[in-house]
């Protein structure tokens, strides 16, 4: 008699597909950290530690940095935390094969890495100074983006 | 035979779902540009308050009388003082200035380039027509870099006539170069004060050095007047 495909032996490593997973948790949570400290220093009225790049207080002190009347950082905050959640469900033995999980996961990541995208045109090109912490949060999106995307299209086939 | 229901397959709608997290996604770029980016040339608040020339030559804003005495110190190529100009000191003029707790007086700092200096004569000819808040204001909203060639004589005169200032007079103005000495010693006064960058702010001789939040600001008038 075979083994089903399911059935796991002791020590055995996880599956791409949890791989995947675990690293859209690991790069979700890392980017709501980056978010988190911004939201902080933004909300207790301080200045971000800036490292290298120096235009980490302009950044955050502009008209940019706000949407709808919250910080951008809490937005971003927010799209990191649902999508570290999304992450997580998709790990969970009984969600695991739900395509859904995966569309809603690169939908979000999607929309945030446009944005994200647009707010480092708004660096670049109209307040010509650079946060090493929104840098660090575009380069983030961008992986979580290509693993969100990965993740859908593997669980498609 | 069984038929095999294929897999994971993507529904369409799933589809709908990624195209309408792009589109709300630039939809919300739409929204912060056109709230954030300042109009060009667009006009500047308005100020209702007394203004002024100091007997030392500098333009004030306020109360002379009042608890509270802001001095700024800014250079017209320098980002971070345009932020402060566009988003903090028009907050500061409505809460303090405008009620008399506030008095601010703005200090000639220019050091970033030429252009600064020239921007510096141009805002001292309009303060010499009683325009120099609103015309700081329209200089430090429309900056385009440093050093790029951007403020012109030519730009620094369209300024001036935007906020309505006496144009032919404003040009005489400049072209006489009649406040050079004075920016420029503005700018060492400064400097032996110990002002090392711009923007520095500062309230009842504490000094702000940098940009900070508004609520920093906020925050450190309030207990000067009592309410913090």
């Amino acid at each position: 008699m075979t083994g089903t495909s399911n059935s796991s032996s002791v020590g055995a490593k996880a599956d791409p597909a949890e791989r995947l997973g675990l690293v859209q948790v690991g790069l979700a949570l890392a980017g709501a950290g980056v978010a988190g400290y911004l939201s902080w220093t933004r909300l207790t009225g301080k200045t971000p530690v800036c490292v290298g790049l120096q235009g980490c207080d302009l950044v955050n002190a502009s008209r940019f940095s706000e949407l709808l009347g919250l910080p951008v950082a809490l937005w971003g905050l927010a799209a990191y935390l649902a999508l570290a959640g999304l992450g997580v469900a998709g790990l969970l033995p009984g969600l695991r094969a739900a395509v859904w999980v995966r569309v809603l996961a690169f939908g979000l990541a999607l929309g945030s890495w446009v944005f994200s995208m647009y707010l480092t045109a708004v660096e670049a090109f109209v307040l010509r100074a650079w946060c090493v912490w929104c840098v660090a949060s575009a380069v983030i999106i961008t992986l979580l983006t290509a693993v969100c995307g990965i993740g859908l299209f593997r669980a498609s086939r | 035979m069984v038929a095999r229901r294929r897999k994971g397959r993507i529904p369409p709608l799933a589809a709908v779902v990624v195209v309408a997290a792009v589109v709300g996604a630039v939809g919300l770029m739409a929204i912060q540009f056109q709230t954030a980016a300042p109009p060009a040339f667009g006009p500047p608040p308005p100020v209702d308050f007394p203004t002024g020339l100091t007997p030392d030559g500098y333009p004030y804003k306020g109360n002379p009388r009042a608890r509270v005495v802001i001095e700024e110190f800014a250079d017209f190529q320098c980002p971070y003082c345009a932020r402060y100009a566009v988003d903090v000191a028009p907050k500061l003029d409505a809460k303090y200035v405008k009620g008399g707790q506030a008095y601010v007086v703005f200090r000639y700092f220019p050091f970033i380039g030429p252009e600064s200096f020239r921007a510096a004569e141009a805002a001292a000819c309009a303060a010499e027509q009683g325009k120099f808040w609103e015309y700081q204001y329209l200089v430090f909203a429309n900056q385009r870099g440093e050093n790029r060639g951007w403020l012109s004589d030519g730009r620094l005169t369209d300024f001036a006539r935007s906020v309505g200032a006496d144009v032919e007079g404003f040009r005489a103005c400049l072209a006489s170069g009649r406040y050079a000495r004075f920016v420029a010693a503005s700018a060492e006064q400064a400097r032996q004060r110990g002002i090392r960058s711009t923007p520095t702010v500062v309230i009842n001789g504490r000094i702000f050095e940098g940009l900070y939040d508004l609520g920093t600001y906020d925050r450190y008038i309030e207990q000067l007047l009592g309410g913090g």
